[in-house]
């Protein structure tokens, strides 16, 4: 290992350990005053409007909608508009069900994409406050009154929820799955930090006037949840995490899709920031802009160059191992698999990485007891571990690769 | 209103990265320091071990030969080797001093012991098979690589081969005074010595057959005696099957 890489891999693993040093000094901070659902009074119940837009989600959709109708809220405060954006399969005729009841709304327009569908939707409704629910998410029925009380604070904007993943009944499912039990972690952290820049798709609830002011959702390479929240953030509007409240999402089954979601979200991430480039390492924007952009960016920038590294080092061995074959053919390599304690690479990076694994850990498993639901999947850390480093450079070099040649991502 | 920035949470934060992972290069430092500590331990060893046989040797002067084998030879030197090639690999940024010096106190009970081997086999009539093997920098020898891999296999195939290699970057006056002996041109390296007589450039395996004959010897006694065993397993099982048919 020649001395730039030892440097940068010294100068990153502290980067890495400052941010959870960072993190779990948070937690303890806030330990006391996590939850403020018990201040909650029944008399403040603003009436909500939840967005469900629809492309081709005839399969999911009826599910979606009546997980919303059975949230426990008053009827005649919870409505459901249904914006069908120009779907070709049968959606538009399975809502029709819908069609007498009078909390849910239904409409249905040229197809323009997600962001004109939630525009749409955002132009007709007269409620309070608004939220969105992709078809391919599922609300738990105490989510929307567990949120509630944060909108109490008038400053907030905006409140986000916990997700999880619908039933894990899969590897990929079970990586997501503890991946996503981190991101109720840290996306709780965030909030309490005031430096969540992404207002997640599914059931993030805003307050409807902020639209008049900040304006509506944007293209955003793909990732309008994203931009709004930057931009909510650009307008020092405060976004905070409600993590009671759960909502179940569909993760993608295959490692393709996965792929795809997430050059989408990577990207998306990437290019946002870029146009919000002024927030980084500005004072003005608090946390966010002194301490997580620019440590999100950097941890992308130091994952490329370690994988580049890595596929460097791994070449160069294959082709010495190959050049080692040519001269003296097959042999056992026995030294490989001694047991003596000193041939172990118990260097300080090996004590770091243990560290940054233990915080992670700590993470996935704070993130389940956050939600105060059971989760039933205790052990899909492990395939997270195993699996989530091998595959997460698949996303990210598409991602870069992107950015450079300044490309969005598809959708689908 | 924004949360302000609270810079005492940045500069605790930072405190506390910064005893962690001074903690973590305490901890990697000692372990280091062990590692050297152990392969100083072995060279202290060899360096006994080496003693030991030096006063046998002049002991056996005055009998036969006929208790002396390899044995006395000390048997730690190829795992010093493969514990040093650890090192080495390991050994982040610049080569350290400590590595340096455990490289040359190596290369010295190298000569040593080949000293003794070859005084051994002067005085037993013994063939003890032994090369000597000079080598440089990547950059200065990219060959030595390819010529460390046919060693290596070479040494694994033939334990009854001991092989002496020496680092010409070293700057030891000892291995100075054996290239001078052997004329080893360090601009062509890699160099072998077999029986004083030196070779220089890569060498295939067959080549260094050729050049070193006793090992084509011991593939010979190899093969023989493989035939025989598989003579005996046939015998066996031609017994086995008669038996059976009985």
């Amino acid at each position: 290992m020649d001395l730039f890489f030892t440097s940068f891999l010294y100068t990153f693993l502290f980067v890495v350990l400052y941010f959870q040093v960072f993190l779990i000094l948070t937690l303890l901070e806030n330990k006391e005053n996590l939850d403020i659902t018990g201040g909650h009074t029944l008399e403040r119940k603003p009436s909500v409007t939840i967005i469900v837009p629809i492309f081709n989600e005839e399969k999911t959709v009826v599910k979606t909608v009546l997980s919303l109708l059975d949230l426990n809220y008053p009827k005649d405060k919870l409505f459901v508009m249904v914006v069908d954006d120009g779907s070709k399969d049968n959606s538009w005729n399975v809502v029709q069900q819908f069609a007498g009841n009078p909390q849910v709304l239904l409409h249905k327009k040229e197809n323009g994409g997600k962001y004109t569908a939630l525009n749409y939707a955002i132009e007709h409704a007269t409620s309070e406050l608004i939220g969105c629910l992709d078809a391919d998410s599922f609300v738990d029925s105490e989510a929307l009154i567990h949120m509630m009380p944060y909108f109490d604070n008038p400053e907030v904007a905006a409140v986000t929820p916990s997700l999880k993943i619908q039933d894990p009944d899969s590897i990929l499912g079970m990586v997501q799955s503890a991946e996503y039990s981190m991101g109720v972690f840290t996306r709780k952290i965030l909030g309490l930090l005031d430096a969540q820049y992404v207002t997640p798709g599914p059931f993030s609830i805003f307050r409807r006037e902020v639209f008049s002011k900040v304006g509506m959702y944007k293209h955003a390479h793909n990732t309008e949840d994203l931009e709004m929240a930057l931009r909510l953030q650009d307008h020092h509007y405060k976004i905070t995490n409600a993590h009671k409240a759960v909502v179940y999402t569909v993760g993608p089954r295959t490692l393709y899709k996965l792929y795809k979601q997430r050059v989408r979200w990577t990207g998306g991430f990437i290019q946002n920031t870029i146009d919000y480039k002024k927030m980084i390492l500005n004072p003005k924007y608090g946390n966010l802009g002194v301490l997580i952009l620019p440590l999100a960016m950097y941890s992308i920038a130091g994952s490329m160059i370690f994988l580049c590294y890595n596929v460097y080092t791994f070449a160069s061995n294959m082709i010495r191992e190959i050049e080692r074959l040519n001269l003296v053919g097959f042999s056992w390599d026995f030294h490989a698999f001694t047991l003596e304690w000193y041939f172990y690479n118990l260097q300080t990076t090996f004590f770091l990485g243990i560290f940054a694994i233990g915080v992670v850990l700590f993470a996935i498993w704070y993130g389940k007891k956050l939600t105060g639901i059971k989760d039933k999947n205790s052990f899909d850390f492990v395939y997270f571990l195993l699996i989530y480093s091998l595959i997460s450079p698949l996303w990210l070099v598409t991602s870069v690769y992107n950015t450079v040649i300044k490309r969005d991502a598809a959708w689908r | 209103m924004r949360q302000p920035i609270d810079r005492n949470k940045y500069i605790i934060t930072f405190i506390i990265t910064a005893i962690i992972f001074a903690g973590m290069l305490y901890v990697n430092n000692i372990l280091d320091q062990k590692r050297f500590g152990d392969t100083k331990a072995i060279q202290d060893q060899i360096s006994l071990d080496l003693l030991s046989s030096e006063t046998q040797f002049n002991l056996l002067k005055e009998t036969s030969c006929k208790n002396v084998d390899g044995s006395i030879l000390s048997k730690e030197l190829n795992s010093l080797a493969t514990k040093l090639t650890y090192l080495e690999a390991n050994d982040s940024g610049s080569k350290s001093a400590e590595l340096i010096y455990l490289k040359k106190y190596y290369s010295l009970l190298e000569i040593k012991d080949s000293l003794l081997m070859k005084q051994l086999s002067q005085k037993c009539s013994s063939n003890p098979i032994s090369v000597l093997y000079f080598y440089g920098d990547k950059k200065d020898c990219p060959a030595c690589e390819d010529m460390s891999y046919v060693l290596t296999h070479l040494r694994e195939q033939y334990p009854e081969l001991r092989i002496y290699s020496f680092d010409t970057n070293l700057n030891l006056s000892a291995i100075d005074t054996l290239k001078s002996i052997y004329k080893i041109d360090e601009r062509k390296l890699p160099a072998i010595v077999y029986n004083d007589d030196s070779y220089t450039g890569f060498k295939s395996i067959e080549e260094m057959k050729n050049i070193i004959p006793d090992l084509k010897k011991l593939d010979k006694i190899q093969e023989d005696k493989k035939a025989a065993e598989a003579k005996t397993k046939t015998n066996g099982d031609k017994a086995t099957t008669s038996g059976g048919a009985l």
